[in-house]
Parts: structure tokens; C-alpha cells; sequence
């Protein structure tokens, strides 16, 4: 069996305990129940505190606190002059070896460093120790209560031993999330660059098509192969006597229209013919400029979606409400934020769920986005941004480039409505000049036709229709291998978020399948030990949702009724038992490197018969020696209920019981039972003039020796000091033996002499007046050293008053059999 | 990619790391490229170890590559 047991905790200037120069040590048994009893605000929290930085590296319950609060600054004793803490966990492993001392400290910086005996990696062993249920207090167990399903189901994974199984499925969710997969991979930006390509290559095509059929004089099939297509293509201007010589020898993609042009030129016509090929070659130019335009129908549909992106637009307020929106989601969201009507920033409450309107609110944000992907899809799937060459035929110097500017926009779906009318009533007039142009070229290509030869005119509108062939047979190329590059890349990134997707899709379905599993492990024994908790027909129950990481609570039975809300039912008391159950349950069967549970004050809402029961479900079917194979329990409490429970214990073996004393300003102390030590130290304060160490000190020595008077003479106490608090359980007790006394004294049967009469009453007064009124109250600055050492002398002698010298002359003193009898 | 699916199970009497290694095992089946680069990211992700994010994704895109050692490139990545 493998793992760690805790021996000792020592601490010094850390959180409540101060203790410089001489750490508070706690000694543990690890074949023990320990169980530590201090009053409030004496360091109890402190320990458990310490545990918790030494194991995690963090207290949440600081680092949760507001900024203005500086939790950091409130990890290290403010008391301590060396500003540093140290606090050292001495382990022995399960199986037997050497004990290694793992020191954590911490600097005033917040800097954190590990050590450990030599040959053992610190960290590694605390981050062994770093499971769920080592560390339990009254929080988790209301946490785990209250979490919405999925946040008890991941705070619920290490208990199962699931740990990393939930962190990774959560770290493959992370990876294959859609939206911050797409963004990594700019997907929007890459399938704008894939419609472009598809516009230029549907373009290129027409073109293509366009001036074959001028060059050939056939119609073109695209589905001819492309070399038939140039064989028919060479052949056509080759046929030409006049340019067969510039065409012999080369391919037609070799052919130099401008040459054939040149050839035509100087075989007739001159100036003329010039001007026809450029004639011809504008016309051609205009007329490609203007098929790529997007019809009425399309600008009509832009306009449509940019209204539509525009309406939605106004329903957001702009990217900083959208952050405010965001972040006020997240905290509305947790289940910290119990009151979800209630907003984080005014402060105020009213009758609506605020996070049902942040919700809304987002939802038009997300409304805007899908209106502007439609918009970049509409823009760029028409060409609206590949319309350069006509905008700059078409545009006159004193004119915007309206279709450049709005390029950047259209390819992030920003245009508004207003700017796209203006758009498309732009790229109406940029149509009807250019086909005005077309118009006026035509007849003047027509007019200077009738004035040339009719078979140069011919060769010169071939050399034209060959050089849009080459020309677009270029673009096309490279609009196919634009597209050819892109589209590939799209599949491989498809690739991976089809990869990725299926890996967080199998393994959420395993982790899910092993958590149920285990939960059904638990959900028996947690039944058990709630049972032998509270006594009643209530049946907890643990449900998973297959495939889901959520883990719901409900209550099998509740007395005559099946299947009830647990939330919505169970008192305080039950919830907490609730809880524990399933973490102790939790713990027996899937228990870490750490062999131990420090439970801190975890039994606050439950009555002396429930703490009761609890203690025993941990002293017999949990925890060392009664379970030789469970943990080491080690329980922290304030409850002086309690404390007589852990005394009661403690006197049967297997439990390891101890006091500690003290303040957070000079230092904190175990007292392990011998009050000899409590008394001794006390004095030694009061030497010194420290009361406010004597004074707690006092209250622990005058309890102890009241209740040694109590049990010695056999006094009979009222059960209702049990429940007393301890700022008035000495008072109590003496209440108690006076009336005991005057009870005797009035029937004639007290055994006391006349002495020790008097003097329990001036030790009582001594007593009374000089402390316990002022400890009662909490008045602890009335108190002197001088007057506290006549109360330690008034204990001593009211003690005496029930003692009698035996044998006679001896010196020897012992208690009074009972108030009537001296021996 | 052969396989869109794959059976994977935890298996209690395993460890941690023997599982994962398991998982990865799985994932050969589906894309063996992928599943190298991913491996070595599983570990560090079930410890909530610090791991970029980005780094990795770019890895992944790179192995989705046509296997040409001579033009394979390092600072291949198809982020923006």
C-alpha cells in the first residue's frame, strides 16, 4: 500500500500563528483518530490554512477576496518581524520507510519555495497529497451541496479519482472549441479567399469562352481537352498566311498577339489599323470589366443583408457593452452569485433575472455576427471586391473609388444598408458607362472596319481574341491554383478539428462511463454512512447523466416519498451529513498518495447526538485503527460539546487528543492534557507580564480543576452545561458545586469544616470578580498579572477546600469521598 | 483518416498514464499523424500543465502536410 501519513505540523508565521522563533508543533498519530480542540480565533483555522497553502499553494478563500482587500497580503503572521512562513509537514510513508519533512515558505513577496529531507522531491510529493478530500471544511461540503450539476461534477472527479481524466477532457473541450478553433485558423479570412478564387476562376472561364469563340469561330466546350483547345486556337491564326511565319515553331501560348497586330499594320492600313487593335483591345477590356459586375438582383440582396446586420446592430451598444455583457455573464453565472436578479455592478436587485437579460443581450451580439458572415459571403461569392479593373475604367478623376474603399469592409461584413445603396447605384453607373463605352467603341470599331480591307480587319480582331485566350488562360491558372491551394488547406484544417473533435468526443464518453461507474461504487457506502449519521428514512442519491460531466444529488427516499429535490428539502444539518457521506465514502475507495483528512470544524451544524454518531462512523467504519486500512483522520474543532467527546475518546485508545492555546499575536501552543503544563505555563506568562497568553491559559486550568472537584466528590451537574459556551462553562460548573454545597450544608451533611466553607466562598469571590467577569464579557484588558496569579492561587485553594490531609500529618491530601462523606 | 470512431475505455486497474497512452493507442487508429502530435499534449493537459494552445493546433496542421521531407518546413502554419 503506498501513499503518506501525516506525523507532524509545525508552523511558524503563518496566517493566525505567529510563534517566532519556536514553532507551533503539532505531534500526530498515525495510528489514530487526532482530533485538536481550541476555542475561537486561537489559530484551529490557521493550521488547517497552512495545510491547505502547504499542498496547493494557494488559500482561495484570499485570493477570492476583492483587490482592495489584498488577500495576499494576509497569508503571512503580521506579528512575525522575519515576514516569512514556514510551514513543514513531516510524512511517513504507508508501507513502511523513513519520515521526510516537507518544508513550504513563503516570503513577503508571495514567492513560495518547497524542500524536503534530502532525496525526496517535495513537490512531487505534495502534489501527491493534492486530492480533493484531503482537505475537508464546512465549505465544501455546503459547495458541494449547492454547485449547479457540472460544477459538482468536475469538483467531483478527484474523489472519484478522476481527476485528470475531467481535466483533460476539459483541456480536448478547450482544444476543439469552434470558435476559438476557427479564429486560430482565421477560417472566415480563408473561405473569403476560397469564394474569391471561385468568382476569378468562373470569370476567367467566360472570358475564355468568349474569346475562343472569336478566335475559332467554334463554340467552346469546356469539357475539351485544354491541348485540343490551343491546337484549335494556334491553328486559327497560323491558318492566316500573313502570321503564319510569327506562329511557326511556337505554341500558341508563345504567339505574340501584339506582333500579329504589328504584321496586320504594316500589310495595310497604317494608323488605321493601330487604332482598330486598340479598338478592339479596350472594347474586350471593357466588356470582361463589365460581365464580372454583380447583376441588380445581387446588389439588391447586399443591401438586404447589410439592413439586416444593420437592425441587428442596433439592438447591441458597441463592443465595450458586449466585454461588460461578457464578463457580467460569467459572474451572474456562478454559482457564488446566488441571487441571479441581483447586478453586479449597481448593486441593485429587481424582479427579473438580470443574467436572463445579459443572456438576451448577448444573443443580439451573436445576431450581428451571423449578419455580417452573411454579408462577407455575399460580397465575396459576387466579386464585389474584384471589381478594380472596372472602377478603374470606368471612374473619373474627380470621382471616389467607392468599390476599393469598401473593400476592407465588405471583407469583415461591416458595410452599413446607407453604404451599400450607395455601392450598387455606384456600380450602376460604372455598368452604364461601361456599356455606353462599349457602345461608342463598337461603332467606332465598326466604322473603322468599313473603312479597312475586310481580311486584315478579320486578322486583326483574331490577334485581339488571341491575346484575351492567353491572357485569361493565365488567370485561370492562377485563380485554379488559388483555388486549388485553399481548398487544400481548408481540408487539412477540417482534418485536424475532425481529429480533434473525435478524440473529445470518445474520451468524454469514456470519462463520463468511469465516473458513473464509480459513483454507483460510492453511492452504497455513502447510503451507510449517512444512515448511521441520522438515524431516518432519507436515502441520498447520486445520478450522472450518461455522456455528460454532471452529477446530480436528489434523495432516493424522504421518508414516504420517492425521488425528491435534495436542495430543496434538506435542512442544514442533512445536507452537511449529505455531503459527507458522499466524501467520506468517496475517500475509502479511491483514496491518493495522501493516507490522510484534516476536517475542519465540518460538524457545526449538527447536534451533540449527530456529532455523536458521526464520530463514531469515523472511529469505526472510516478512519485508523478501527478500519486498519482507512485513513488517518485528523479532526479540528471549537466545539466544546465536542471536546468532551474527543476527552471521552481519548481515554478508550485509538484517538489522540489535543488542546491548543494562545494568539495570533504571540504564539500559539498545544496543551496535550497534562494540566500541570497548562498551569506551569501560565505562571511563566504572568512572570513575564503577558495576560493575554495567561488568560485563555486560566479558563483551560480553572475548567480542568472544576471538573476534577466535580468528578472527584461525585457532584451532580445539570445536563444544560453541556451546551453552554465555553466563555461561560467555569461559571456553570461553580453555580453547580455551590449549589451542591449549600444543598449539604443546609441538610447538615457537608463534610466540609468551617474553614474550607469560608474559603471556597473567598476563593469563589477571588475567582469571579478578578476573572471570569471580565473573560466572560470579553474584557480581557481589565486583567493585571498580579491579580490573575491570585486567581491561580484561588483555584488552587478552592480545590483545597474539598480535600482533606490523609493520613493525618503526612502532608498528603486527597478529595472528599462525596460532600457527605470523607472517605 | 481511416476511422471517424473509435472504442476506448477507461480501465480501472490501469494508471492514469497508462490510460492516456491507451487513448493514444485509439487515436493512431483514426489519424496516426494526428494522433503522434496530440500524445504528446495529453499528459500535460490531464495535469493542467501550462500549454499553448496555438503551438499546438499549428502542430497538428503541419503533420495534415504532404510528406515531402525536402520542402517540409517548421515555420509552416496556416494561422492568420
Amino acid at each position: 500500500m503506498s501513499g503518506w501519513y501525516l506525523q507532524k505540523v509545525s508552523i511558524e508565521g503563518f496566517r493566525g500563528i505567529n510563534n517566532e522563533g519556536a514553532p507551533l508543533v503539532l505531534k500526530l498519530k498515525t495510528d489514530c483518530v487526532n482530533s485538536i480542540s481550541a476555542p475561537n480565533g486561537v489559530g484551529k483555522t490557521s493550521i488547517f490554512d497552512a495545510v491547505v497553502y502547504a499542498i496547493t499553494g494557494r488559500i482561495p478563500k484570499l485570493d477570492d477576496l476583492p483587490a482592495a482587500e489584498k488577500g495576499s497580503s494576509y497569508y503571512l503572521n503580521r506579528f512575525h518581524a522575519g515576514g516569512v512562513g514556514t510551514i513543514t509537514l513531516t510524512l511517513v510513508p504507508v508501507g513502511g520507510g523513513a519520515e521526510v519533512d516537507v518544508s513550504v515558505r513563503r516570503d513577503a513577496a508571495g514567492g513560495r519555495t518547497v524542500t524536503a529531507s534530502a532525496g525526496a522531491d517535495g513537490n512531487a510529493i505534495l502534489a501527491d497529497l493534492n486530492r480533493e478530500f484531503v482537505l475537508l471544511d464546512g465549505k465544501t461540503f455546503q459547495d458541494f451541496i449547492d454547485f449547479a450539476p457540472q460544477k459538482r461534477g468536475r469538483s467531483f472527479a478527484g474523489l472519484l479519482g478522476l481527476k485528470r481524466y475531467s481535466s483533460l477532457r476539459q483541456g480536448l473541450a478547450s482544444l476543439t472549441n469552434t470558435r476559438a478553433f476557427n479564429n486560430h485558423f482565421g477560417l472566415a479570412g480563408k473561405e473569403a479567399k476560397k469564394n474569391s478564387a471561385a468568382v476569378s476562376v468562373q470569370r476567367a472561364r467566360a472570358n475564355i469562352k468568349e474569346a475562343f469563340t472569336a478566335l475559332v469561330g467554334d463554340e467552346y466546350d469546356p469539357a475539351e481537352a485544354e491541348a485540343t483547345m490551343l491546337a484549335k486556337a494556334h491553328s486559327a491564326l497560323s491558318g492566316i498566311e500573313l502570321l503564319k511565319p510569327l506562329c511557326d515553331g511556337r505554341t500558341f501560348e508563345e504567339i505574340d498577339p501584339s506582333g500579329c497586330v504589328d504584321a496586320a499594320k504594316a500589310a495595310e492600313g497604317g494608323e488605321a489599323r493601330a487604332e482598330l487593335a486598340k479598338i478592339l483591345r479596350d472594347e474586350a477590356r471593357w466588356s470582361e470589366a463589365v460581365r464580372a459586375a454583380p447583376g441588380e438582383r445581387h446588389g439588391k440582396r447586399l443591401v438586404e443583408l447589410a439592413d439586416a446586420r444593420d437592425a441587428a446592430l442596433k439592438l447591441t451598444q458597441g463592443d465595450l457593452f458586449r466585454q461588460l455583457y461578457g464578463l457580467s455573464e460569467t459572474i451572474l453565472a456562478d454559482d457564488s452569485w446566488a441571487d441571479k436578479c441581483l447586478c453586479p455592478t449597481c448593486d441593485r436587485s429587481g424582479p427579473a433575472s438580470i443574467l436572463d437579460h445579459v443572456r438576451d443581450k448577448i444573443a443580439a451580439f451573436e445576431a450581428v455576427e451571423t449578419a455580417s458572415a452573411n454579408l462577407v459571403r455575399e460580397w465575396t461569392e459576387q466579386g464585389w471586391n474584384q471589381l478594380d479593373e472596372l472602377e478603374r475604367l470606368g471612374r473619373r478623376e474627380d470621382e471616389q473609388a467607392q468599390l476599393a474603399e469598401a473593400k476592407g469592409a465588405g471583407l469583415k461584413g461591416a458595410l452599413e444598408g446607407a453604404r451599400t445603396r450607395a455601392l450598387a447605384e455606384w456600380l450602376k453607373t460604372l455598368t452604364e458607362r461601361a456599356v455606353a463605352n462599349i457602345k461608342e467603341l463598337t461603332e467606332r470599331k465598326l466604322a473603322l472596319e468599313k473603312s479597312l480591307p475586310e481580311k486584315l480587319t478579320a486578322v486583326v480582331e483574331k490577334a485581339e481574341a488571341a491575346r484575351r485566350l492567353q491572357s485569361n488562360l493565365s488567370d485561370l491558372r492562377a485563380a485554379l491554383r488559388e483555388q486549388s491551394a485553399i481548398v487544400a488547406e481548408l481540408a487539412r484544417i477540417a482534418r485536424v478539428k475532425s481529429f480533434l473533435d473525435t478524440a473529445g468526443t470518445c474520451f468524454a464518453s469514456a470519462e463520463s462511463a468511469a465516473s458513473a461507474r464509480r459513483l454507483a461504487a460510492i453511492e452504497p457506502i455513502s447510503r451507510d454512512i449517512f444512515a448511521a449519521i441520522m438515524y431516518t428514512d432519507v436515502v441520498p442519491a447520486l445520478r450522472k447523466r450518461a455522456g455528460s460531466e454532471d452529477i446530480s444529488i436528489s434523495l432516493a427516499q424522504f421518508w414516504t416519498l420517492p425521488d425528491i429535490s435534495a436542495q430543496a428539502v434538506l435542512s442544514e444539518s442533512y445536507r452537511n451529513a449529505f455531503a459527507i457521506s458522499v466524501y467520506l465514502a468517496a475517500a475509502s475507495l479511491y483514496g491518493g498518495g495522501a493516507k490522510f483528512l484534516i476536517l475542519d470544524d465540518v460538524t457545526s451544524s449538527f447536534d451533540s447526538g449527530h456529532q455523536f454518531h458521526l464520530m463514531n462512523v469515523i472511529k469505526g467504519q472510516f478512519a485508523r485503527p478501527g478500519v486498519p486500512d482507512g485513513p488517518q483522520v485528523i479532526l479540528l474543532s471549537h466545539d466544546t460539546v465536542l471536546e468532551k467527546l474527543f476527552n471521552t475518546n481519548a481515554n478508550d485508545g485509538g484517538w489522540w487528543h489535543q488542546c491548543i492555546q494562545g494568539t495570533a499575536r504571540t504564539s500559539v501552543l498545544p496543551q496535550s492534557g497534562a494540566i500541570h503544563k497548562i498551569r506551569d505555563a501560565t505562571h511563566a506568562f504572568l512572570d513575564t507580564g503577558n495576560t493575554d497568553d495567561a488568560a485563555p491559559r486560566i479558563r483551560q486550568y480553572l475548567e480542568f480543576k472544576l471538573e476534577e472537584v466535580i468528578s472527584k466528590v461525585g457532584i451532580p451537574v445539570p445536563i444544560g452545561i453541556a451546551f453552554n459556551d465555553d466563555k461561560h462553562m467555569a461559571k456553570n460548573l461553580i453555580d453547580a458545586i455551590r449549589a451542591a454545597v449549600d444543598l449539604h450544608d443546609a441538610a447538615g451533611r457537608l463534610v466540609l469544616d468551617a474553614a474550607q466553607l469560608a474559603g471556597l466562598n473567598t476563593s469563589v469571590a477571588t475567582i469571579v470578580s478578578n476573572y471570569l467577569s471580565h473573560w466572560a464579557t470579553g474584557q480581557t484588558h481589565a486583567f493585571t498579572a498580579p491579580s490573575l496569579k491570585g486567581v491561580m492561587q484561588a483555584i488552587e485553594n478552592f480545590a483545597g477546600c474539598f480535600q482533606f490531609e490523609h493520613p493525618a500529618g503526612s502532608t498528603q491530601y486527597r478529595y472528599y469521598r462525596s460532600l457527605s462523606q470523607r472517605m | 483518416m481511416a476511422n471517424t470512431e473509435i472504442a476506448f475505455e477507461i480501465d480501472d486497474s490501469k494508471t492514469v498514464d497508462e490510460n492516456i497512452s491507451a487513448l493514444s493507442t485509439a487515436l493512431k487508429r483514426i489519424d496516426d499523424p494526428l494522433a503522434e502530435v496530440l500524445s504528446g499534449a495529453l499528459s500535460k493537459l490531464s495535469l493542467e500543465m501550462a500549454l499553448d494552445h496555438d503551438a499546438l493546433l499549428d502542430a497538428l496542421y503541419v503533420v495534415t502536410g504532404p510528406v515531402e521531407p525536402q520542402q517540409a518546413s517548421s515555420d509552416e502554419s496556416p494561422a492568420r
